[in-house]
C-alpha cells in the first residue's frame, strides 16, 4: 500500500478532496478503504506500480463475515479486516451507494 | 507538394533510448518509472497513431495544398523559410495542444497520450488514433494560408514532434537556466503531465516554453512535492482500446444523459465541466490546491 503521504495525496485529488477520517488495510495490505468526514468512501487500489483512488461509487459492494468484511467493485474484490468496525463499515457503504 | 518526413529515421533513435531509460531505471533502482504493460499499451498507440496518420493524411495533405494555393503569397522553400515556418508551426501547435485540454472534443482524442500513471520515454510515444476525428489539423491550415509551404509545414510539425521525445523523461533534472527560460524541457514537460492541483493544464509547449510564458500558461516545477502522473481520473486499465477511446465513450454517455439544452456543452466545454456542476474542472481543481497551499 502507499506510505501516508502518498495516500493522502492521492485522496486528495479526488474530487472535493478527501481527508480520511477512518481507513482499513485490506488483509493482503495492498489497498485501503477510507471514510472522510462527509460521509463519503474512497478506495486506493494499486494499479501496475502505482495506486489510484476512486470515491466509492453505486458499484460498490460489502458482504460481512464475522468481523471481515469483503468489498466488492466491479470485477475487484477486497477483504478488509474491520473489527468490531464490520457493521460501522457496511452501514457507510451502504449509505455511499444510495448517495451515488 | 515535396517535403521529408523524418520521423522513420528518429524510431531507431527512439528505440535505443527508452532501452537506456530502463536500464539507468533499473540500475538505480527507479522500479516505478517503467511497468511494462503501461509501456506495451504506450508503444501499441504510437504504433496505431502511424496508421491512423499516414491514413488521415489522404485528406489532410490536398486540404493543406487547397488552402495553400488560396494563399496571398507563396513563401517558397528559400532557406529562410524553414525557421520562420519551424516557429510558426511551434506557435500553432501551443493552441491546438491548448485546446487539446481545454475543449473536451479535442481532449477525447489528446487524453491518451496523458492516461499513462507513468512518465517516461515511452509514454512519448503514447499518441492519439483520433486525431483526425477531432479535426485538430485545423490549426495547420493557416500556416498554409499564411504561405508556407505544405511540405515544409508537415516536416517542421515532424521535427517538433521527434523534439519533445526526449522531454518525457525522469531522467535529466533541469537543464542550463538560459535553455529552460526558452526551450521546453523535461522539468518543464513534467508539469505538464502531472495530475497535481497545482500543475494542471500548465505548459502546453512543444518546443518553445516562450509561447506559456507569454500567454499565461506558464508553471514551473516545484522540487519539493513529489509529482503524480496520469489524468485527475485515472484509466486504471491496460486495455489498449480503452486508452484509446475511453473519451469518446464517455462523451457519448454524457451527452446521452444530458438535457437537451446542455448536450453541445458536453462537446466544447473544458473536461471536467457537468451542467449540475458535479464535477470539478482543472481550474476548480487548481484553485482548490492554491486555497490549500495558501492556507
Amino acid at each position: 500500500m502507499p506510505d501516508d503521504n502518498e495516500l493522502a495525496a492521492l485522496l486528495d485529488g479526488l474530487p472535493g478532496g478527501f481527508v480520511a477520517r477512518e481507513r482499513l488495510v485490506s488483509t493482503d495490505g495492498t489497498s485501503v478503504l477510507a471514510a472522510d468526514g462527509q460521509g463519503r468512501l474512497a478506495i486506493v487500489i494499486p494499479h501496475g506500480a502505482h495506486y489510484l483512488a476512486r470515491l466509492a461509487n453505486g458499484r460498490l459492494f460489502a458482504e460481512e463475515s464475522g468481523t471481515s468484511l469483503t468489498i466488492r467493485d466491479g470485477s475487484l474484490a477486497l477483504r478488509f479486516e474491520a473489527g468490531d468496525g464490520a457493521p460501522g463499515w457496511r452501514t457507510r457503504i451502504g449509505r455511499a451507494r444510495d448517495q451515488s | 507538394m515535396s517535403g521529408f518526413d523524418p520521423l522513420p529515421y528518429a524510431i531507431p533513435a527512439f528505440v535505443l533510448l527508452i532501452g537506456l531509460e530502463i536500464a539507468w531505471a533499473w540500475r538505480s533502482g527507479r522500479l516505478r518509472i517503467y511497468e511494462a504493460r503501461d509501456t506495451a499499451v504506450s508503444l501499441a498507440l504510437g504504433v496505431g497513431s502511424l496508421v491512423a496518420g499516414a491514413l488521415a493524411a489522404i485528406a489532410t495533405v490536398p486540404l493543406l495544398v487547397a488552402v495553400h494555393s488560396a494563399a496571398p503569397v507563396s513563401l517558397g522553400w528559400t532557406w529562410w523559410v524553414w525557421p520562420l515556418c519551424f516557429v510558426a508551426d511551434d506557435f500553432a501547435y501551443y493552441w491546438q495542444h491548448r485546446t487539446g485540454h481545454r475543449v473536451r472534443w479535442f481532449w477525447a482524442a489528446h487524453v491518451n497520450h496523458h492516461s499513462s500513471q507513468h512518465y517516461n520515454l515511452s509514454t512519448a510515444l503514447r499518441q492519439t488514433w483520433t486525431g483526425f476525428i477531432a479535426l485538430s489539423f485545423i490549426f495547420r491550415l493557416p500556416l498554409a494560408l499564411a504561405g508556407f509551404e505544405p511540405g515544409m509545414i508537415l516536416t517542421c510539425a515532424a521535427f517538433n514532434l521527434i523534439y519533445q521525445f526526449w522531454i518525457h523523461t525522469q531522467a535529466i533534472g533541469r537543464m542550463p537556466r538560459w535553455f529552460e527560460a526558452v526551450m521546453n524541457t523535461p522539468s518543464h514537460h513534467r508539469v505538464h503531465h502531472a495530475t497535481n492541483g497545482r500543475y494542471l493544464d500548465r505548459n502546453y509547449a512543444g518546443t518553445f516554453i516562450v509561447w506559456d510564458r507569454l500567454f499565461g500558461t506558464f508553471e514551473a516545477e516545484a522540487g519539493d512535492v513529489p509529482i503524480r502522473y496520469g489524468i485527475v481520473s485515472q484509466l486504471g486499465s491496460f486495455n489498449l482500446l480503452r486508452a484509446a477511446f475511453h473519451e469518446w465513450i464517455a462523451i457519448g454517455r454524457d451527452v446521452w444523459h444530458a438535457p437537451w439544452r446542455h448536450k453541445a456543452s458536453y462537446l466544447w466545454r473544458e473536461p471536467g465541466w457537468s451542467h449540475d456542476g458535479s464535477r470539478e474542472t482543472s481550474d476548480t481543481i487548481r484553485e482548490r490546491a492554491a486555497r490549500k497551499d495558501s492556507a
